[in-house]
């Protein structure tokens, strides 16, 4: 046996397996005691879904512990080359092959879920119509183009690449974007009731002040991320431009005579569909104000076919449509308005089919050793 | 060899996830939408009175202020850089919120009065459907629309009224 086969052999040992669930089993444990103090959003970015979970030292970021994502690969890897060399690949053990690939399909399913998939919310009064989401744990800048009188082109820039890279340069943009600073979150303030130092130089940050803050973790506080932002073009550049999410509404700068208009907000994700609510329902229990049912009936307007249709969305009961799942998740307190949590899932199908699987391999496996037990008996009675 | 059978369903995994959540700088060519600009809460240039029976609300979104009429009421005052889209496209979509019919550019000046204001001339929309009525007064002030909207039961709007043209007597440059 070389080498190579002698590590992958290794690598598929059962010994291997049981320390990844353990390994997990510890990963579940730590992230939820996280949870007292931070939130659900928090602990899947730093326990669940990293490499490793890493402590800050003196300094540093030290990694302690594998994350969830490395004890997910090795029991990944570990259930691989166990099906390809541990299991015999004969007729009698076809069950129990079915039954790893299925939870093979399983892991790996889960593995790009969490690579492809999304959730965001959208809010609608009755009769508003929306054909984007809002991905409140997710920032991005944009930059609209208003020269064109019949549409707007957008580009969007993640919160996470302002973070990383100090100049921001793409073809659709005919200025190039300098970061000069990124808060993770932010106190704004205006000038005049702190009579300190504005934070930009021009746009509407040169009436605000900016204190950094320490990022919140709980899902119940929001952090204002903010960035100050200066624009190069033609050899000219801008005063410099503070950005917010508490600062709504866009800021306009004209380059070569052509108006831009920047904001930094929620990501948005765009459907393929425009979604209108037409009535939203909410029924109590009779002498209480317990919700006893609540539902949205919506318009969906199809972009490709221009078709529109009429679906009802309320609990245990969401909207499917082009990866696109929409739950109903809440409701507004002060007017007719839903609040629909939308995920986007390519992969949904994936749980299904490894469930499948791994039903048929059960089966199978338990056909397999009934008969041969049947036959085995019938030898027996017959001698 | 077998190992290899392994590697196989493993290798495509692996490629997916090397691109995984790598955030990208991405374009899109999107339908026209009303643009709003940012300016402080109090930075409209404008000053108003409000009824004292009307209850102030946080102001959220594009909202410059908000406020709750009786316990039904929603009061709101929104400002737009332009000509926020055009008066047809509004009232259109106000139309829309109360499941009226949207109407063609010459049924426009049936649906949209016009009141006298010391500003400017105000446009003025009464809308009423199936118990719930809106009513909407449009400032254009230099290059911006400032939209002065009430909205809630019939019978709350057509008591408000003389009370909404009181308001919108009030409002001033400062």
């Amino acid at each position: 046996m070389t080498k190579l086969k002698a590590l992958l052999y290794a690598c598929s040992s059962m010994t291997i397996g049981i320390v990844a669930l353990l390994f997990l089993f510890i990963i579940v444990l730590i992230g939820t005691f996280a949870q007292i103090k931070h939130g659900i959003f928090y602990v899947q970015e730093t326990i669940f879904n990293p490499w490793f979970i890493t402590i800050p030292y003196r300094g540093m970021t030290l990694p302690v512990f594998p994350g969830g994502a490395l004890a997910g690969l090795v029991l990944l890897v570990n259930l691989i080359l166990s099906t390809a060399l541990r299991i015999k690949w004969h007729a009698k053990k076809s069950g129990l092959f079915l039954v790893h690939l299925g939870l093979v399909i399983l892991l790996l399913g889960g593995g790009l879920t969490s690579c492809v998939s999304r959730e965001s919310q959208l809010y609608l009064e009755e009769g508003d119509s929306s054909f984007y989401s809002e991905d409140f744990q997710a920032t991005e800048l944009v930059i609209i183009d208003g020269t064109h009188p019949n549409y707007d082109f957008l580009t969007a820039v993640p919160a996470s690449v302002i973070k990383k890279q100090p100049m921001i340069m793409h073809d659709s943009l005919p200025f190039d974007i300098e970061v000069l600073r990124f808060y993770d979150n932010a106190q704004l303030k205006e000038v005049a009731s702190e009579s300190r130092i504005p934070a930009a130089e021009t746009g509407i940050g040169a009436q605000l002040t900016i204190t950094p803050l320490e990022r919140f973790t709980k899902d119940d506080q929001k952090n204002n991320v903010s960035c100050l932002l200066r624009f190069h073009y033609n050899g000219t550049t801008t005063g410099t431009y503070l950005f917010s999410i508490d600062i709504t509404g866009t800021q306009r700068i004209d380059i070569d005579g052509r108006p831009f208009y920047i904001q930094l907000r929620p990501t948005r994700y765009y459907f393929p569909f425009k979604v209108t609510l037409k009535t939203f329902s909410h029924d109590v229990y009779p002498g209480s104000t317990i919700p006893k049912n609540y539902s949205s009936l919506l318009e969906i307007h199809d972009f490709e076919s221009d078709s529109t249709r009429d679906v009802l969305v309320y609990m245990n009961h969401p909207f499917r449509s082009d990866n696109y799942t929409f739950y109903q998740a809440s409701f507004g307190q002060d007017k007719p308005s839903s609040v629909l949590q939308v995920v986007y899932n390519p992969t949904w199908l994936v749980p299904y089919l490894s469930c499948i699987i791994i039903s048929i391999g059960l089966t199978l496996h338990f056909l397999i050793h009934l008969l041969a037990f049947l036959r085995r008996r019938k030898m027996r009675e017959d001698h | 060899m077998r190992e290899w059978y392994g590697l196989i369903l493993f290798l495509p995994f692996l490629i997916v996830c090397s691109g995984c959540k790598k955030e990208r700088i991405t374009t899109a060519t999107l339908p026209k939408e009303r643009i709003a600009v940012a300016t402080l809460q109090h930075d409209s240039g404008l000053h108003w009175t409000i009824p004292s029976t009307w209850k102030k609300q946080d102001a959220t979104g594009f909202r410059i202020a908000s406020y709750q009429v009786a316990d039904t009421g929603d009061f709101s005052i929104v400002s737009f850089p332009g000509d926020a889209g055009g008066l047809l496209s509004n009232v259109n979509r106000w139309r829309g919120q109360l499941g009226l019919a949207s109407i063609s550019a010459s049924a426009l000046s049936s649906a949209v009065s016009t009141i006298d204001h010391p500003l400017a001339p105000l446009s003025y929309v009464f809308l009423n459907h199936q118990g719930k009525a809106m009513l909407v007064a449009i400032l254009v002030d230099h290059d911006r629309s400032v939209f002065f909207k009430l909205t809630g039961p019939t019978a709350l709007i057509q008591e408000q009224r003389p009370v909404f043209d009181t308001f919108l007597k009030s409002i001033a440059h400062d």
